[in-house]
């Protein structure tokens, strides 16, 4: 066959990019349930209209309280609130016995890696949508994965394996800070974040 | 159609191709790294509850009041507690990082011994027994009269309950001497006390009321004391009326700050004190009570009569009318005069010490608000002690065994006059340290210590304070298994060597049992950590309730002590007329430089302080690093030499290869060499540069070792 040598190549460069490009994220994250569903939108829709600083709160001192205690959801959920089977395993497995949900982060940075919220929501005032995009109006938990390598979420990479964000709120990399803080002409050293 | 191995080949070349478009090397490349990162091995930070808890700093004698940033009771974080009444606390570089040092990756794990003491004797691993064993007999062998020396302690931080433990030990022996470090800043204070004719009271620094502050070199902007204390100080001085002049051969960073700066002749400060003691005789300024407390007046007077500002000030370098306008400064307010300490540069010396604490005494300083104040001991250490001796002062070839406690707090000294100070065949030395620090090389053996934040230590009063006091570094770590409490250790060492010590259980129980005569005692205030109105020991119920509020970070501070004490001095006591004739300018020879090291507390070569800040210090150049060297660009073209060069410094003790910086702040003929941080603060193995600055300087007969006759060449 005249071309048979360029054949097998581009066969070996379909198969290489075709293995890179989806089989090889199947094989480096590992998806981990989170311990219970949660429904953004019922919480922030026209029913309830909460904001997002409700339940993801600042304490008096200015730190930023993360993902709220199971206390706070406590202060409507004492107790259920219909008749879903996620109501009733949030009250019946958490509230009830004061568990607190051992929830996956999809944000957890490595250790030496410092993070304000209170510097970029209250002294930046930036709207939580601009890093974590439209969240807040989720029905469903995106499904958390786990790196098998380094052990941290996909969501620090992104959710495209190429690395380049198809939205502008996806990833966590220290570019992704350097990149924000340049355009808004906020010169900052390393111990700035590297605590 | 037939498969062959050239296909195979092309098929795999294509899947290579394909590769390098694919994300696999890339994101395997960055998660490895990360992987790197999270290995088991790597101390981690720990996850749960954030909290506060406050203590004192022990990498210097400051003890600075620190707040630690605890998550899950470990501390990640460190800050310092403004607006305190007891210290108004900043940290220094060092002291932001001394959480680090518990997982310092020179730490010993284990007793070490020496197999031998020439270069190429090994580090090895003994058992704890083995060390308390061979150590016994050691010292037994050391008190024996055949043996020609004493046994001694070094304590690096005096003034603990632990210090009095030393004194308690050492009293087994005949002949037991009890040493500190000599690059204290209380030279000036044990001067005085040595000075004095009469019993005479423990002496600080009244710098909160002194309205002129004469330094003959002291660092006193610069690391010295609390340093927070002194900037705030002399930073207002406009306001407060307080003026600094400094005396230095040298713009040091001290210098910089202070009102005036006289640029002296290296060598030339205890002919400075006689010309300065000339004018306030002749001119009827000394204080009328200095005729009746310095017994040996007469000859005070006729010496410093032969020392007239003139040719004194052309001696030294500076103006006569400034020397005279510094004389009546000194005498017209409350004033103190202190000379030298600095951490690397050691103790002026003696001449220098003994008539800069003449000056004191001339002008009526000494026992006066606002100049050198009297104050009381820690309860239950009142009374005469154990005489405390500084380390250059003791006879030479007098210790035969020597147990050093504690890392280098702040100061050092050269390692050669550790060994003069030893007997001929090099005596018996024990380290008490956590590290393997920079005294560990003169060892023959290693003795693992709690390092920082792992066990209770005591934070007596920083060297020179107007009164004692007594706080707590808190232990919020786990001991590690390898380390020992420095008093058990001595309790093991006293039972080896046949001495008899009082048992008070462990290092805790012994703080403990100062907290109670603190109590009993009733004297002096306990300040909390958060800055409230301190609370008179009196009104606490027991010993417990005081150490419970010194364990969150509190500080009890003793009363004022009686002014009424009117000891006598002689000053001339122990100065022979050779001293004097030492004290004129040095002789420099020609084409040679005058040698002076320098350093910062707590920045030295061989303290240990985190590899981060020594990393740090190393690239930023906020301290000098090791092996740099400061010359006038005058005195640099003369020797070939240009910014940036690296040149050889020699003196008759050996050769350093430096970093040349040029400086027109320094006098012409001086080499100021950097005693500072070396890259992760070890010393490095290469030849040429093992020789470090202070290994250069030649002790002097005093035991000083400021100045050093040097060579300087282009490499």
């Amino acid at each position: 066959m005249k071309h048979r040598g360029i054949i097998f190549l581009l066969a070996g460069v379909l198969a290489a990019l075709a293995i890179g490009w989806f089989v090889f994220p199947l094989a480096l994250y590992r998806t981990e349930p989170q311990p219970i569903g949660f429904n953004h939108a019922v919480h922030t829709g026209e029913q309830n209209s909460m904001t997002c600083d409700m339940c993801h709160e600042f304490a008096e001192d200015g730190r930023f309280k993360g993902i709220p205690v199971v206390a706070k959801c406590a202060e409507c959920h004492s107790t259920a609130i219909g008749t879903t089977d996620v109501e009733k395993r949030l009250v019946e497995e958490y509230i009830t016995p004061g568990k607190e949900i051992p929830w996956m982060v999809y944000s957890r940075q490595p250790d030496n890696a410092y993070f304000s919220h209170a510097t970029h929501v209250t002294r930046g005032k930036m709207p939580c949508e601009e890093c974590h995009g439209p969240h807040g109006s989720s029905t469903t938990l995106p499904s958390f994965q786990v790196n098998r390598i380094s052990g941290y979420s996909r969501d620090v990479w992104g959710r495209d394996i190429s690395g380049i964000p198809s939205e502008p709120w996806q990833g966590m990399k220290m570019d992704r800070c350097v990149n924000c803080h340049a355009d808004r002409n906020k010169v900052d050293g390393c111990v700035a974040c590297h605590k | 159609m037939k498969l062959t191995r050239r296909d195979v080949l092309r098929f795999a070349g294509g899947g290579l191709i394909g590769t390098l478009f694919t994300p696999i090397p890339w994101k395997l490349l960055d998660d490895t790294a990360i992987w790197t990162q999270n290995w088991a091995w790597l101390p981690k930070l720990p996850r749960g509850p954030i909290s506060t808890r406050f203590s004192h700093c022990t990498l210097c004698p400051a003890g600075c009041t620190l707040r630690a940033r605890c998550c899950n009771g470990v501390p990640v974080g460190l800050t310092g507690v403004p607006n305190l009444a007891t210290k108004n606390g900043v940290l220094c570089a060092a002291g932001f990082a001394s959480h680090h040092m518990p997982y310092h990756p020179l730490r010993l794990n284990g007793p070490r011994a020496y197999t031998g003491k020439d270069d190429g004797s090994m580090l090895i691993p003994v058992t704890m027994d083995a060390t308390v064993e061979a150590l016994g007999r050691k010292l037994r062998a050391a008190a024996s009269a055949t043996s020609g020396g004493s046994v001694a302690i070094l304590d690096q931080r005096p003034g603990r309950a632990l210090s009095r433990a030393y004194q308690e030990f050492l009293s087994g022996f005949q002949g037991g001497q009890y040493l500190v470090s000599p690059s204290s800043e209380d030279g000036t204070l044990r001067a005085l006390r040595n000075l004095s004719a009469t019993q005479c009271p423990p002496l600080g620094y009244d710098f909160e009321n002194a309205r002129t502050v004469l330094s003959f070199g002291a660092p006193l902007l610069d690391g010295w004391g609390v340093p927070e204390q002194m900037y705030r100080l002399f930073s207002d001085r406009s306001a407060s009326g307080r003026k600094l002049i400094q005396i230095e051969s040298s713009k040091s960073r001290t210098a910089r700050a202070a009102a005036s700066w006289l640029p002296v002749a290296p060598g030339t400060e205890a002919v400075l004190a006689l010309g300065l003691a000339n004018v306030i005789v002749r001119e009827g300024l000394y204080s009328k009570d200095a005729e009746r407390r310095i017994k040996d007046f007469p000859r005070y007077r006729d010496l410093v009569l032969r020392y007239h500002p003139h040719p004194v000030a052309a001696l030294a370098g500076v103006d006569p009318d400034v020397l005279v306008d510094t004389a009546r400064a000194i005498a017209s307010s409350p004033s103190i005069v202190v000379s030298g300490a600095d951490p690397a540069a050691g103790p002026a010396d003696q001449t220098t010490e003994i008539l800069v604490a003449g000056l004191n005494l001339l002008v009526g300083n000494v026992g006066r608000k606002g100049g050198i104040v009297y104050r009381r001991d820690v309860p239950g250490t009142d009374g005469p002690g154990y005489a405390e001796t500084a380390l250059h002062q003791v006879p030479d070839h007098s210790i035969a065994a020597l147990i050093m406690d504690g890392m280098e707090s702040g100061a050092t000294f050269p390692h050669s006059l550790l060994k003069r100070k030893l007997v001929e065949d090099g005596g018996t030395v024990v380290l008490l340290s956590p590290y393997l620090s920079g005294h560990s090389a003169v060892a023959d053996y290693l003795v693992p210590t709690a390092s920082p934040w792992e066990t209770w230590e005591e934070v007596p009063a920083p060297p020179g304070a107007t009164s004692a006091s007594f706080s707590l570094a808190v232990p919020l770590l786990p001991g590690r298994e390898y380390s020992v409490d420095a008093y058990t250790f001595l309790k093991s060492l006293s039972k080896a060597s046949g001495v008899n010590l009082e048992d008070h259980g462990s290092g805790e129980s012994l703080l403990r049992r100062r907290a109670e005569m603190i109590a009993a005692s009733k004297r002096g205030m306990v300040y909390a950590a958060d800055g409230s109105e301190g609370k008179p020991a009196s009104s606490f119920a027991n010993g417990e309730a005081i150490w419970q509020s010194c364990a969150d970070g509190g500080t009890w501070v003793d009363d004022a002590a009686d002014a009424s004490s009117k000891p006598e001095f002689n000053i001339l006591g122990q100065l022979t007329d050779a001293d004097l004739a030492r004290s004129a300018r040095m002789q420099q020879a020609a084409g040679s430089l005058t040698l002076v090291p320098f350093s910062t507390r707590a920045a030295l070569s061989g303290a240990t302080i985190s590899p981060v800040m020594s990393k740090v210090f190393q690239e930023s150049d906020l301290r000098m690093n090791g092996g740099t060297v400061l010359l006038n660009p005058k005195t640099a073209l003369l020797f070939g030499l240009k910014n940036e060069d690296r040149a050889s410094v020699r003196t008759k003790n050996g050769l350093l290869i430096a970093r040349v910086l040029c400086d027109p702040t320094v006098k012409p003929g001086l080499l100021h060499a950097a005693v500072g941080p070396l890259p992760n603060g070890t010393p490095v193995a290469d030849e040429e540069q093992s020789a470090g600055v202070l290994s250069l300087c030649t002790i002097q007969d005093d035991g000083s070792w400021r100045f050093t006759e040097a060579t300087i060449e282009k490499v």
